[in-house]
């Protein structure tokens, strides 16, 4: 049963770490607030942008803000998974030699999967577990991991060299996708400005710990929502298959694979969380207008004329959001 | 600060709601209802379908009935709350909280969001029932429904009698619109008009009146007898022209009912003169007089005010109109024995064509006598007749006198048609070359190097309308049936 002290102090407790994450990264609050959505909803986000935007410091601030445990794998294309779950390493007690568990650095609260397209396939397979069952399985044991739990991915547009594209079951694990766009002329400025002077960038303290967050995740699932906008949900999830009755026209001639149902749950969750930070009480369809596009991008899989004719998903999705109707 | 009740409002929207289902529901139906009393109604003024004055109530209120019987008795179905909550949301700008809050009604628990929704309703009334507006589905098939009745009431109302409907004489308007009617279905007729064409014969082929257009001549057929005719032709006895005369019985009556009681209140000097009301009454009946003796007597009348002077024309005038009674409903019971010819006019027509009695044996030369062609081998006869003979079977099926049978088996007698005797005059070779039905206004001419010309003889046209009281106005339909019978039609 939630009651109002609750609900009081997981808007608090998030109040200050957007507050805190504001202080240091300057500009993408769309991104930021992914993020915390992410965070509430016991998701996984990925950061899309070009080098030097400021993704990995995002996650950074995001880690340093909570007092969690944070780790960073910088994915390279020679990476192995073992690289990032751990390994069994023969170890030596009293002269007796025995197989230890290594855990790798998957082993955090808070992972930093950085340019994650640079790894091999496999290797960007060997997170799958991590991101949906909170499990690592080497050899025969199978190992928990630490609540909360978030992998924040960051990575470079597909058409950049030496990448390579998820799978698409490694994608539809991602809660929302954010694209990391440049700034604008006065963010940049003070982004420079924060960057040149004084003692330079400073990291923000720990203002929130994990039992906050462990704690506003059931919150923000009691938020109502009504009937009928999870049925709108629902139309909006089956107007991007092409093979549905919702489907627009654009959908149809473009489209391999529309949204599974973890776009419809991720859309509902994310309003939900949405609301709550933004201090409502209840979902409304500027809630799910706020993650219709960061929780279907990359979830819609365009056929090859499609992407032989270049069309954005983006596109696409805009259409959708126009053409289905509320009521 | 007022307090929110969401039950009430759940209520008040789902009364709303099926209040609006309702009237979308009245509106089509009393739209289709409307319209079909107005089809009625139309076919009723076109005399197309006879309707009494309460028939003729009873249609323009069944579709309110109809209307209001699906308003408040029509069980309609259940509304959708979540999705009208959720239209009000949309419209009121309520970022959805009606619909949260049914929602968390519907689950139940969670007050802590309830009370803070609820929070945003405590300001004022809300204005729910825009979001629940009468639109144009709920009022434009009301309005179109109503429109209709409306024309439907006014087309009761104003527009001109049926003939059907009515117990009235042939109103003008009628009349002119029955003349319409017959005018546009047939050609311009080539002969004068009737009064100045009594010399004048129009004359055309039998061949020309062997195929006329069936629509015209039942146009004109149906003028005369004032009811549609059908393939058979089948002429009803009961028809216009029967009325128009019981209706002049009955002016006659009531003008000698009106005398009578003028005649009696005078002779016992209960008044000295007429009242106003009584010259009105003879005033109006006037119009109706067609006898000009009893007319002039009638206006005398009228203007009489010498009250010996006033008894005296009084009693004229009743000794006229009973005598003009008698004689009424003296022709109108001898109308159907005048059309059976007695044995004086066969004769005489026989006569006219210097005709012979046929004997029962085949002449030495090979013609049949009269019995042999139009009897048992009335078929043989009939198609060695060749045009001639086709001309006599068409008049027969229309004109209802049979041409070519002088006795006809009561099997093939129909409702409304008299057998009559047959004089016609058969040819040296069998062929039946000419015949004279008694009644009829039409002459058969032989002109040189000519096949056989029907001819109508306005003359006699003219006196069987007046000696059967045809009336002036009905007479030139009459005239126009026989132009298009002798011109073979449009």
């Amino acid at each position: 049963m939630i009651t109002d002290k609750d609900l009081e102090t997981a808007q608090a407790t998030f109040e200050r770490l957007q507050n805190a994450i504001e202080g240091v990264i300057v500009g993408h609050e769309p991104v930021i607030e992914a993020t915390l959505i992410a965070l509430l909803c016991r998701g996984n986000l990925l950061l899309e942008g070009v080098p030097g935007l400021g993704k990995t410091l995002l996650v950074r601030t995001l880690a340093s803000a909570l007092d969690l445990g944070f780790s960073r794998i910088q994915f390279t294309p020679d990476l192995m998974p073992a690289d990032i779950v751990g390994t069994d390493i023969i170890t030596e007690d009293d002269g007796k030699r025995q197989f230890t568990y290594c855990p790798g650095p998957i082993f955090a609260n808070v992972v930093l999967a950085d340019e994650i397209n640079r790894a091999t396939p496999k290797t960007q397979s060997a997170l799958l577990e991590a991101m949906e069952e909170r499990t690592v399985t080497v050899g025969k044991s199978t190992y928990s991991l630490e609540e909360p739990f978030i992998v924040l991915a960051t990575q470079n547009p597909i058409e950049m060299e030496g990448t390579y594209p998820l799978p698409e079951a490694q994608v539809d694990r991602f809660l929302l996708k954010a694209s990391v766009g440049y700034p604008s002329l006065d963010e940049l400025v003070r982004i420079a400005e924060r960057n040149t002077e004084a003692d330079g960038l400073r990291l923000p303290k720990p203002v929130a710990t994990g039992e906050e967050i462990l704690a506003a995740r059931p919150v923000i699932r009691e938020i109502p929502i009504a009937e009928e906008l999870r049925r709108y949900v629902g139309r909006l999830v089956l107007a991007t298959h092409p093979c549905s009755a919702h489907a627009t026209p654009k959908v149809r001639q473009f489209v391999e694979y529309g949204a599974s149902p973890r776009a419809a749950i991720a859309l509902i969750l994310g309003a939900k969380a949405h609301a709550f930070l933004a201090g409502e009480a209840n979902v409304c369809r500027a809630d799910i207008e706020a993650v219709f596009h960061p929780a279907l991008v990359h979830r819609v899989i365009l056929n090859f004329k499609g992407e032989a004719e270049g069309i954005e998903v983006s596109d696409l999705l805009a259409e959708v959001w126009k053409e289905i109707a509320v009521v | 600060m007022s307090v929110f009740n969401l039950s009430h409002l759940l209520r008040a929207v789902e009364r709303r709601a099926r209040r609006l289902q309702g009237l979308h529901l009245a509106g089509g139906v009393l739209a289709v209802a409307s319209a079909m009393a107005l089809a009625i109604v139309a076919a009723c003024r076109l005399g197309l379908l006879p309707l009494s004055w309460p028939a003729l109530g009873g249609v323009i209120a069944l579709p309110v009935a109809c209307a209001l019987f699906a308003f408040l008795g029509v069980r309609r179905p259940k509304v959708s709350l979540p999705r009208l909550l959720l239209r009000i949301d949309q419209t009121l700008g309520t970022s959805e909280r009606l619909s949260s809050l049914y929602e968390l009604r519907q689950r139940g628990g969670r007050d802590v969001f309830r009370r803070r929704i609820e929070q945003h309703f405590q300001d004022g009334p809300l204005p729910w029932k825009k979001g629940l507006p009468v639109g144009p589905s709920h009022v434009g098939p009301l309005a179109v429904g109503i429109l209709l009745l409306v024309g439907s009431s006014l087309l009761v109302a104003f527009a001109p009698l049926p003939l059907a409907s009515i117990a009235e004489p042939l109103s003008a308007e009628a009349r002119t619109a029955g003349e319409d009617r017959a005018a546009t279905a047939l050609p311009e007729p080539t002969v004068p008009a009737f009064p100045q064409e009594a010399q004048i014969s129009s004359t055309t082929t039998l061949e020309q009146a062997d195929t006329p257009a069936p629509d015209s001549f039942e146009d004109v057929l149906s003028d005369i007898w004032g009811a549609p005719v059908t393939g058979g032709s089948v002429l009803s006895e009961g028809g216009a022209l029967g009325e128009l005369i019981e209706e002049q019985q009955q002016r006659a009556q009531a003008l000698e009912e009106l005398l009578s009681r003028l005649e009696e209140q005078l002779r016992q000097g209960q008044q000295a003169g007429l009242t106003e009301d009584e010259r009105r009454a003879l005033r109006q009946m006037l119009p109706g007089v067609t006898d000009p003796q009893l007319r002039q007597t009638l206006e005398n009348l009228v203007e009489e005010t010498d009250p010996e002077a006033l008894q005296e024309q009084v009693e004229q005038a009743l000794g006229l109109t009973r005598a003009i009674a008698r004689s009424q409903t003296d022709q109108s019971a001898e109308q159907q024995e005048k059309i059976r010819p007695t044995p004086e006019d066969v004769r005489e027509s026989e006569s006219a064509f210097d005709w012979t009695p046929p004997e029962e044996e085949t002449t030495a030369d090979g013609a049949q006598t009269a019995r042999s062609a139009t009897g048992e081998d009335r078929d043989d006869g009939a198609s060695e007749q060749g045009q001639t003979g086709r001309g006599e079977e068409d008049i027969d099926s229309r004109g209802g006198t049979s041409g070519v049978s002088g006795e006809m088996l009561p099997s093939e007698q129909q409702p409304g048609f008299v057998p009559t005797d047959l004089a016609a005059r058969v040819g040296s070779t069998g062929e039946f070359d000419e015949f004279l039905t008694k009644g009829v206004p039409l002459e058969l001419d032989v002109a040189q190097g000519e096949e056989g010309l029907y001819s109508v003889n306005y003359e006699t046209l003219r006196a069987i309308l007046e000696e059967r009281l045809i009336p002036p106005e009905t007479r030139d339909v009459v005239k126009r049936y026989f132009d298009t019978i002798t011109q073979g039609g449009p």
